[in-house]
């Protein structure tokens, strides 16, 4: 039961829609919080919370809907606004100077200077250790940053942050790169804060967080506000199944799949300290699912199997033979194929057209010896063209024109192109239209009927029941569980990824 | 989103078609102030002082297009001319001096690959350091002097013509070719161009972009060494300092080629423009009398304008 | 709360030497230091006697006052080659002023045009770089040239500075012990030392270098930041001019040629990370006395002069590999 008053609150938000081109962000959120209030934000990958923080943040414009801070009506145009209202928000990727000190880092914006304009380390060293102590925390003022722990430098965050006064603080999954030990102290410090009149946001998929240290929970699903609930009033199961609960009617069919004998075979991989012990086989014309909330290692764990990253210990087989994949060009040869989560960046290079990046992964057959056929290039790019139906004007087209998933697509084509038959696909369908998605599925599907393996990372649930023959749930690291996925349901992977 | 692709790829002629009309232009500039600019000893002139420019910038062009830098070449020359002018006057046979220096300067090009790639090393700053050395080491080899250098053979090689082409020429278009073609019709070539446009993703796509930027780098030192038998050639020494001064040119050279520090794409054909234009303005200065320690002058000006124009454009580009 | 928010991962083997640790590199260059004039001396006792101390302290200030200011610009995450024509056209111009027909101009005024010419060069510089958009090396490499033409162009005049005092300035000595130039070198670089340390200025120098991107969420300007950097190198440069022309008592057209690679050596050295953000001038001036006293020492122990160019390329390499792998090591702690 929302309450319409609005002197109450320290901040309201109503009705907030927000349109991207062909997707609908946001649609009529609205929601309130308590001065002194700890709010959980809950919610799949894209459910919205990115984009509702943005909008308060003043980082995305408010396109429908209205903003209440402390009952007067806010239009922020730019994120300095929002923090000159007292909004201060702490993003994953923290922002710091690495080579310069604690206290440096806090005053960053603001400089503690004498009347001479001389900068005044004594005070300002002195100002940041009394942040730094109200919040509970030993570091040093005087310390580098790059010295510190992530958890560390996420304290340095805070401090930042909260310097001048803030009244809402929005946390966005704070905790995904911690050890349990700086949790508690991230617990210590969100506790004193309240206590000291700020209210806090916070977003996680962590579910035992929520119940550690929030008031109330604000549950976002495909775009709209599903669920709030007190804290206190509620229970892991019902979390999930607000979190993932949905009509799953309009679903990919899967086909069925005969399939063969052990091809890709991972034993007690461990690389650092991010990804541990990790085992697990693939069979031909099996997709296999990663599904794993944020800092669980699915993606990591690509990027080491494909070469990109040195493993420190474990074994991989394919097809029964003991490899040691370094480098890209050994994970190519033994017939791997990669399509990374960053497509643009690392998929497919944008200064270089279609039928180049197509061919891109076997120049070897592209003519004899060391010239390039032309012609055999045209015509192997026009086949995976064609087969793949992307959408361009040409094989001759910009790879930077072509939208989304028709890049994927060349993506894919690119080792199609060079016949891999182990496929490692990172989010594959991320920020791609609902046409292609299926496409790809489809893509997939056509792979393992001619005996090549998918092994998929995929953050929608969704995606992951109607396309995966098993998957295997990631935390921390570590695989928790593999399940068949037709034995399976979202809440029970949302269970495991959360535990 | 699919109009665009048509108005990329006709930009790259553009860029081309400017850099050539504004050689046209400078050409004409010079000839109207002195008519013997357009002579034929002149451009003949001109054209031979044009090969060593043209070997090195065309041997730095992959190396940038693959997001490298080699500024070392100059010193490289130095070296291995005063090298190949100690061992000839030692008593060794031509072809042999001719080919270890070819084989040092392979070799310090090697050793600028493999200490930028494995150390992921400024390749500026590197090669800053690996020029001093090997100037040192120049002089200490040749004690400051230059050691004369005067051979039948060479000194055919740097006057004679055929067809009434400097030969000196003749090596310059072979290497225009030879890039051309390894640039646009070879494995080897498109690899590079991968390389330049996203080297991760190349990474990525199994490429072993540090063996390939090894091997361009090498191969750079492979071009300084035949530039420095010309060089040797043509002024019969070999200068310690000979290639101290030829940084500037050559790199302005394939900067107003298109070429970005920053690497992708780029073209043989730009490089010769930008060859043509620096080499043009030099000469022409030259015959107009400009003392030769202005001329800098003008290329530091020129580079920094058509530079200057490459970026307002980009970023016009960037912005729509 | 506990130090575990310290927590910094496990040092491995090589990690520990001292070369490799992070945050100063100036204690293990004061050691190095002590090591080769250990050997020097070793080699050739003169090298440690008072007369050659007096020798290199002497030779230190043109080197060094550019040192202090090209350590700015590298600071910013820039590069600045153009540093040595600088200081050949101030010189050029500053010794032009005193040969003017029937024109007395006052020495403090020479010496200020010869600064705000460098200032000026300086401005260009970071207009180029920072409004327009041109890659610093590119940029200070065009101007390296244009400079370098003006100067020998205007040095076809002769440039002989006749002023006694003028001189005297640059060759001067405290009580025959301390020589002049070495006071300036001193307050220069104290200055300078302020100046990072002590203003917004200079902290901003070190934000921008550290993470421009950060910077300029947190509102610091960069591109300004960027700019006055390159200004800065621009004036340091002409201060250096003053002395060298002082010193010399003329200009020639070809004065500071190649002097930004040495300079860079120092810099490099004395421990500004080239990638921005990391340094400081304690560390360049330990840096600055290494590199002049290897030059000095090669000379003491009879190694000809063309191998000390060498030399100064082989520090420069082995500097930037230890920089390098300092970098790695730092990205290794952070996976």
């Amino acid at each position: 039961m929302i309450e319409q008053n609005n002197s109450n609150y320290l901040l309201e938000m109503k009705n907030i829609t927000k349109n991207f081109p062909g997707v609908k962000a946001l649609a009529d959120i609205s929601f309130y919080l308590k001065r002194g209030e700890i709010l959980g934000l809950l919610g799949e990958n894209g459910a919205g919370k990115s984009t509702l923080i943005k909008i308060l943040s003043g980082d995305y414009s408010l396109e429908e809907g209205e903003i209440f801070i402390e009952g007067e009506k806010k239009v922020f145009s730019s994120p300095h606004e929002s923090i000159a209202s007292g909004v201060r928000v702490i993003y994953q990727e923290l922002n710091s100077f690495d080579s310069l000190t604690v206290a440096e880092n806090i005053f960053a914006d603001n400089i503690i200077q004498n009347r001479l304009g001389i900068v005044n380390w004594k005070k300002m060293n002195q100002k940041a250790k009394e942040i730094l102590r109200n919040l509970g925390s030993q570091i040093s003022p005087e310390e580098y940053v790059e010295n510190l722990s992530v958890g560390g430098k996420q304290i340095v965050e805070i401090a930042k942050a909260i310097r001048r006064k803030a009244k809402i603080l929005v946390m966005d999954e704070p905790t995904s790169a911690l050890t349990e030990k700086d949790v508690e102290n991230l617990y210590a410090i969100i506790r004193k804060l309240k206590s000291d009149g700020v209210s806090i946001i916070y977003i996680s998929h962590r579910i035992e967080e929520i119940f550690e240290i929030t008031d109330r929970v604000v549950v976002l699903r495909d775009s709209k506000k599903v669920g709030e609930k007190a804290t206190s009033d509620t229970n892991r199961a019902e979390l999930v199944h607000m979190i993932v609960g949905r009509d799953l009617s309009e679903q990919y069919k899967r086909k069925e799949i005969k399939k063969g004998g052990v091809i890709f075979e991972v034993k007690d991989l461990n690389y650092l300290d991010r990804l541990k012990e990790i085992s697990f086989s693939v069979r031909e014309g099996e997709i296999v699912a990663f599904f794993g909330l944020l800092g669980s290692g699915t993606h990591t764990l690509f990027s080491v199997l494909f070469g990109d990253k040195k493993k420190t210990s474990g074994a991989v087989f394919v097809e029964g033979k003991k490899v040691d994949i370094n480098h890209p060009a050994t994970a190519k040869l033994n017939r791997m194929g990669y399509i990374p989560y960053d497509r643009k960046e690392e998929g497919i290079a944008l200064g270089l057209n279609v039928k180049q990046n197509i061919t891109s992964t076997n120049l070897g057959k592209i003519g004899r010896g060391f010239m390039l056929d032309k012609k055999i290039e045209n015509s192997h790019a026009k086949n995976w063209f064609g087969k793949l139906n992307i959408k361009a004007p040409s094989i001759d087209t910009p790879a930077k024109s072509l939208s989304g998933g028709n890049q994927q697509k060349v993506v894919v084509a690119k080792w199609l192109e060079k016949n891999s038959k182990i496929f490692l696909m990172s989010e594959p369908t991320r920020g791609i239209d609902i046409g292609s998605k299926a496409e790809i599925y489809e893509i997939a599907e056509n792979l393992c009927t001619q005996g090549a393996s998918v092994l998929i990372v995929s953050g929608e649930l969704p995606e992951i029941l109607s396309v995966s023959d098993r998957v295997i749930v990631m935390k921390d690291g570590r695989i928790v569980k593999e399940f068949i996925t037709k034995n399976t349901s979202q809440e029970e992977l949302m269970h495991f990824a959360t535990a | 989103m699919d109009g665009k692709s048509l108005r990329k790829s006709s930009f790259k002629l553009t860029d081309t078609l400017i850099l050539f009309i504004a050689l046209i232009v400078l050409v004409v500039i010079f000839s109207a102030i002195r008519v013997e600019f357009f002579s034929y000893d002149n451009i003949s002139t001109m054209l031979k002082n044009m090969v060593i420019t043209g070997i090195l910038a065309l041997g730095l062009t992959p190396l940038m297009i693959a997001r490298g830098l080699d500024i070392s070449f100059g010193a490289s020359i130095s070296f291995t001319g005063v090298l190949m002018a100690y061992l000839y006057n030692l008593g060794f046979g031509l072809p042999y001096c001719l080919i270890l220096g070819v084989v040092a300067a392979v070799l310090v090009g090697f050793i600028n690959g493999l200490l930028i790639e494995k150390f992921d090393l400024i390749p500026i700053i590197l090669t800053l350091g690996m020029m001093s050395i090997l100037s040192a080491l120049g002089l200490v080899i040749s004690e400051g002097h230059s050691l004369s250098m005067l051979t039948d053979q060479l000194y055919y090689f740097a006057t004679k013509t055929f067809l009434k082409i400097p030969i000196a020429l003749f090596i310059l278009i072979v290497f225009i070719i030879i890039f051309w073609f390894i640039l646009t019709f070879t494995k080897v070539g498109r690899t590079i161009y991968i390389i330049g446009a996203n080297p991760k993703v190349a990474t990525l796509s199994g490429i072993k972009v540090q063996k390939v930027r090894i091997l361009l780098y090498t191969f750079m030192g492979l071009v300084a060494g035949v530039a420095s038998i010309v060089m040797v050639a043509m002024t019969g020494v070999g200068n310690p300092l000979a290639g101290a001064k030829m940084s500037l040119p050559v790199l302005s050279a394939v900067v107003l080629g298109g070429i970005s520090l920053a690497g992708g794409a780029g073209s043989v054909w730009g490089t010769i423009i930008g060859v043509l234009i620096v080499s043009v303005i030099f000469n022409g200065l030259s015959v107009i009398n400009v003392p030769s320690y202005f001329i800098q002058v003008f290329q530091g000006l020129a580079l920094i304008l058509i530079v200057s124009l490459y970026e307002v454009r980009n970023q016009r580009a960037a912005r729509r | 709360m506990s130090d575990n928010d310290l927590n910094v991962n496990k040092k491995s083997g090589w990690q520990r030497i001292n070369i490799f640790k992070f945050n100063s590199i100036t204690p293990s260059l004061i050691i190095v230091f002590i090591i080769m004039c250990a050997i020097f001396g070793g080699i050739n006792h003169q090298f440690l006697s008072f007369v050659n101390f007096k020798t290199i302290i002497s030779g230190l200030s043109i080197y060094g006052m550019m040192a202090a200011g090209l350590s700015f610009v590298v600071l910013t995450g820039n590069f600045d080659v153009s540093i040595g024509s600088i200081v050949g056209i101030c010189s050029i111009v500053m010794a032009m002023m005193f040969n003017i027909k029937g024109v007395n101009i006052p020495i403090p005024v020479i010496i200020l045009i010869g600064i705000v010419l460098g200032a000026f060069v300086g401005a260009l510089n970071g207009f180029l770089v920072t409004v327009v958009g041109i890659n610093s090396v590119i940029t200070t490499l065009g101007t390296l040239a244009i400079l370098r033409g003006i100067s020998l162009l205007l040095a076809n005049k002769p440039a002989l500075i006749n002023n006694k005092f003028y001189v005297s300035m640059g060759r001067g000595f405290i009580a025959k012990a301390v020589p002049y130039s070495f006071v300036y070198l001193v307050v220069i670089f104290i200055v300078a030392y302020l100046l990072l340390r002590f203003t917004k200025f200079g902290r901003n120098v070190y934000q921008v270098g550290s993470n421009a991107n950060a910077a300029r969420l947190a509102g610091i300007p960069v591109k300004r930041t960027q700019f006055f950097a390159f200004v800065v190198a621009g004036i340091s440069c002409g201060i250096s001019a003053f002395l060298m022309t002082s010193q010399a008592a003329f200009a020639q057209g070809e004065f500071g040629t190649g002097f930004e690679f040495t300079i860079l050596t120092i810099v490099v050295l004395g421990g500004i990370s080239l990638a921005g953000g990391r340094g400081t001038l304690i560390g360049v001036a330990v840096g600055l006395l290494i590199i002049n006293s290897i030059s000095n020492g090669l000379t003491m122990i009879d190694i000809p002069v063309f191998w000390r160019e060498a030399f100064n390329g082989i520090i420069l390499i082995a500097a930037i590999l230890i920089d390098s792998i300092r970098v790695k090591r730092r990205e290794l702690l952070k996976a």
